[in-house]
């Protein structure tokens, strides 16, 4: 059982999704094996993963914050994106959205990355990140048709590091 | 629950040789899930790359990340 109370970053939370978080039953998401880098980072393609609910306005679906337990499907983004075409729907009301509504790249760092590519620090960038809704507490279609596409898209494209970036 | 979601990506990707590493804003949940790699900061919920416009301390968060891997 998580000790809620103690958590200060958990202090502006109601009571209600508290006792919430504290009964509930967390995943286990220790992989069952998993293996090293084989390679140097300065050779890897790198992928994003953010939970912060992105869209590509206009051109993408919002997620349904209407859905109870969580909106599990997911959204590609292209790493050259402008951050005005970054739309957030992220149905949690327990955090302050400001700072990815204003600064969407603050919970999807692609420049960064295109920078650390430029620099040498990795090889590449993907052609293709991954936006999901984080607020999902039915983790059943998560498990059955997302996860399996996004392992998909990532192999396809060839991906040797995820970087997950949860709001 | 935004742990718990990239949680469980990214343990099948691990398992798919899809080396991960990712961010713990809220470090007693991303320890009851048994996240296998992630670096702890020390921002708010929101905020999980460091204050909005400092794109120096983002980046800086990403490179750890990416460090991480490599520890």
């Amino acid at each position: 059982m998580l000790s809620i109370n103690k958590i200060a970053k958990l202090s502006h939370v109601s009571y209600e999704v508290k006792k919430f978080l504290q009964f509930y039953p967390w995943k286990n998401c220790k992989p069952s094996f998993s293996y090293q880098l084989k390679k140097q980072l300065n050779e890897c393609k790198v992928a994003i993963v953010s939970s912060a609910g992105f869209i590509v306005n206009k051109k993408q679906k919002p997620f349904d914050t209407n859905i109870k337990f969580g909106d599990a499907s997911y959204r590609i983004i292209p790493p050259n994106i402008k951050s005005h075409y970054l739309r957030e729907y992220q149905k949690s009301n327990e955090f302050d959205h400001a700072g990815i509504v204003n600064d969407p790249f603050s919970a999807i760092p692609l420049p960064h990355l295109i920078d650390l590519a430029n620099e040498g620090i990795i090889g590449s960038v993907s052609e293709r990140h991954i936006s999901l809704m984080g607020a999902t507490i039915n983790t059943s279609k998560l498990l059955k048709k997302t996860i399996p596409d996004i392992i998909n898209i990532f192999k396809t494209d060839e991906v040797d590091i995820a970087l997950f970036i949860p709001v | 629950m935004c742990h718990q979601t990239v949680g469980l990506v990214q343990k099948i990707c691990e398992e798919n040789n899809i080396i991960c590493s990712t961010i713990s804003i809220i470090d007693e949940i991303t320890i009851k899930l048994k996240t296998k790699r992630y670096i702890s900061v020390p921002y708010q919920l929101g905020y999980p790359l460091g204050p909005i416009g400092d794109y120096n301390q983002q980046k800086n968060t990403t490179k750890k990340l990416l460090y991480e891997i490599t520890v």
